[in-house]
């Protein structure tokens, strides 16, 4: 079980964001959200999330651009970055992985992936 | 035509032939009287009997009447020098010698029939000819020749010098005379021949003339072709590119789709997940998350039923009910149905619809479903104040606003919030979120109904939205026929284009020239002009140039009339259409009529003062 980890959650779908804090908090993570891309940079620049759960699609900056920006700060480049894609199509997973991004997750997920994913990750440091 | 030349050329080569026969046998009889006289020699009856009928059927070839069919023509000469080679054969055989004179005489129908004939019949008679001369040559070396008057002298004749003189002169002018004939009718055919040849090349550079204005006809031909395929090909380009764009939306909109069904999905999914994993969950939390389910759900379903609408919508598979239609009764109707909800909210609802309001051409369900939807988001954004519901008639339309004092939309947003999958509000993120297609659907269906939809900021703030549906068998309202302005510098060309228009129900006005066209434009309101531009006079067109400057001229469509060379410049010069010279028989009535329409439907969409209920 995680413990204590920070983990930032991304997306303009509020129910999105709600299914994946409550599971990541009941396995023992912090939690903190964004419901654009300009939020989540700042909060990942801020806090330091060892994780980001990124969509795609968000207002303001969109998954891609977040992950760009934040692989090319060498600051803030060994955030863990997941891409969460609903179209399930190669182009976004590739073009993600090509951007710097160490996982993606398509839509819809079920939590115990995302739970599974997130250990995978911190684990791998 | 051919073979009429033929037959008068075989009939002048007969004639001749005749003529020249004719003569070679009216001496050989006169040669037989000098014989007679002055050798007192008497040739046989039989003889001069054959030689009369020969001279008698050379003098009526001679003489042939015109208008002979080329078969007898080729029959009559083949008969005739048949006639010729038995005559001279029996004469010969009669005097009992192959004489010089005979083998003369063969070489003479041989001649004549290589000048009567071309081919066959020249060959036939050549050795018909040389046969006749051998079988007579034969007939004298093995003493077969019927002893004839004139043998027994022959001996003493032959030695007589007069006698041998005699007949070398004859031979001699005979010869000469032969010859001459010969000559000058191969003179005359190849006159003939020349006339002929001549009459060709005069006929080959008449063809030659021709195919040059011919092919200059032609390269005029390809040029006007190869401008309007241009035209054709930059139509091609433009609809190419439209197709291109239509289909990236379509691609967009379906990876839209993707994603908006997924989205609900996923909550669905992930909150039955978390249902399932965490049974003993908190009753407070475990219903909020069942309630999201449903929420979600809902949402789902509404998105699917959306996504078909406007897809079907769009591919015109939606059966539509067009009909008589009182906005009255069916905006009160739809404003009854939202009553409880505003009543719930607070908020004051307004309807203002005059009552004698016309009936307007429309799908009732479809436009009930606009209505709907435009209170619907009223409902949902606007936290007090009033929504009011307007109708009010402009023109051959009517006008429907739904006005509401919620928060408005930002400028920026008002020309996206008709897209598909455009969210209203984004920063919302409480409230529950819509398809994002509803006012995509309304758009649709407003413009099926030839009208747009559009929205608005009202001073007060919030927002109006509001669309034109067209009156029932409008007819114009105003009493007045369009008046159009023809401007041409030839008055009989005014005169006819005014017959045309007034034909179709147009009141005329006439300019000759763009300066009078401006100052008519300044006091008479007009509702078009139309210019016909003379190609070696285009300052007629100053007229396009000139209109937009006026602040009552700036709506008034042009349609020019001139060259295909000038289309170009006058569309780009802002031209509403552009006809080509010479027009067809109501080509300009449907083009004014066609340029008046549009006109008018622009007039309906265009911004409209708003309206407080």
């Amino acid at each position: 079980m995680g413990d204590g980890d920070l983990i930032l959650v991304a997306d303009d779908e509020a129910y999105i964001v709600r299914a994946l804090s409550f599971v990541l908090s009941k396995a023992g993570y912090r939690v903190i959200t964004a419901a654009d891309g300009a939020e989540a940079l700042d909060r990942i620049a801020g806090e330091r999330p060892r994780v980001a759960f990124v969509d795609i699609m968000m207002p303001k900056l969109d998954g891609y651009e977040v992950c760009r920006r934040v692989k090319s700060d060498p600051a803030l480049s060994d955030t863990h970055i997941v891409i969460v894609t609903a179209k399930g199509q190669r182009d976004d997973q590739t073009r993600g992985m090509a951007l710097g991004a160490d996982e993606y997750i398509t839509k819809p997920f079920s939590p115990t992936a995302v739970l599974k994913l997130v250990r995978r990750a911190l684990e791998c440091g | 035509m051919r073979d009429l030349v033929e037959q008068r050329e075989t009939l002048a080569r007969v004639r001749m032939a005749g003529s020249s026969g004719a003569a070679i046998v009216i001496g050989l009889l006169a040669m037989g009287a000098v014989l007679r006289t002055a050798f007192q020699v008497a040739l046989p009856s039989t003889v001069l009997a054959v030689g009369v009928v020969l001279a008698a059927s050379d003098l009526w070839l001679a003489h042939l009447p015109p208008q002979q069919s080329q078969r007898r023509l080729d029959r009559i000469n083949f008969l005739h020098h048949l006639l010729d080679i038995c005559g001279i054969t029996f004469v010969l055989q009669q005097l009992g010698a192959a004489e010089w004179g005979g083998a003369y005489l063969y070489l003479f129908v041989v001649l004549h029939a290589n000048i009567a004939y071309r081919r066959l019949g020249a060959m036939v008679v050549t050795s018909l000819c040389v046969v006749a001369f051998v079988s007579l040559v034969m007939a004298d070396y093995w003493g077969l020749s019927p002893p004839a008057a004139l043998f027994p002298q022959r001996e003493a004749l032959l030695r007589d010098p007069r006698y041998v003189a005699t007949m070398l002169l004859w031979v001699a002018v005979g010869g000469l005379l032969l010859f001459s004939l010969n000559v000058g009718a191969f003179a005359d055919m190849l006159r003939g021949k020349q006339d002929e040849l001549r009459e060709a090349n005069a006929r080959l550079q008449e063809a030659a003339e021709r195919l040059r204005g011919r092919s200059d006809e032609l390269e005029l031909a390809v040029e006007r072709r190869t401008q309007a395929l241009e035209i054709a090909l930059q139509q091609l380009r433009a609809a190419h590119a439209e197709l291109t764009r239509v289909d990236e939306l379509k691609t967009s909109f379906l990876a839209n789709v993707s994603h908006e069904l997924r989205t609900p999905l996923t909550s669905i999914r992930s909150f039955a997940e978390i249902l399932l994993k965490y049974p003993d969950e908190e009753s407070d939390n475990r219903r909020e998350f069942l309630q999201i389910i449903a929420i979600e759900t809902d949402r789902l379903s509404r998105l699917i039923e959306d996504v078909l609408d406007i897809a079907r919508i769009e591919s015109g598979h939606v059966q539509w009910n067009f009909s008589s239609v009182e906005m009255s009764s069916l905006l009160s109707f739809c404003v009854r149905s939202v009553a409880p909800l505003a009543r719930e909210k607070g908020l004051a609802l307004h309807l203002n619809v005059p009552a004698d309001l016309a009936p307007v051409r429309a799908d009732r369900d479809r436009i009930a479903q606009v209505l709907n939807n435009l209170l619907g988001n009223a409902l949902k954004f606007t936290e007090r104040g009033e929504i009011a519901v307007a109708a009010a008639r402009e023109g051959d339309y009517v006008r429907v606003c739904v006005q509401d004092t919620g928060p408005g939309i930002p400028d920026s947003e008002r020309a996206h919030v008709f897209e598909k999958f455009h969210q209203i509000g984004d920063g919302l993120t409480a409230k529950p979120r819509g398809t994002g297609l509803g006012l995509a659907i309304c758009a649709e269906i407003v413009a099926r109904h030839g009208g747009a939809i559009r929205v608005d900021g009202p001073p007060g703030g919030g927002s109006v939205f509001s669309f034109a549906l067209p009156v029932d068998g409008a007819q114009p309202e105003s009493a007045a026929a369009p008046l159009v302005l023809v401007v041409a510098s030839d008055p009989a060309v005014r005169q006819q284009h005014r017959r045309a228009l007034e034909q179709a129900a147009y009141q005329v006005q006439e300019a000759q020239d763009a300066a009078e066209a401006m100052r008519l434009l300044q006091s008479c309101p007009v509702d078009l002009v139309y210019v016909d531009a003379e190609p070696a006079d285009l300052r007629s067109l100053d007229v396009l140039r000139a209109l937009p400057t006026g602040s009552n001229t700036r709506q008034v469509p042009v349609i020019v009339a001139c060259g295909m060379e000038h289309r170009e410049w006058a569309l780009e010069l802002g031209a509403a259409c552009h006809l080509a010279k010479p027009l067809g028989d109501g080509e300009l009535a449907a083009a004014v009529a066609q340029a008046l329409g549009a006109r008018a439907r622009a007039a309906a969409t265009a911004p409209a003062e708003t309206s407080r209920a």
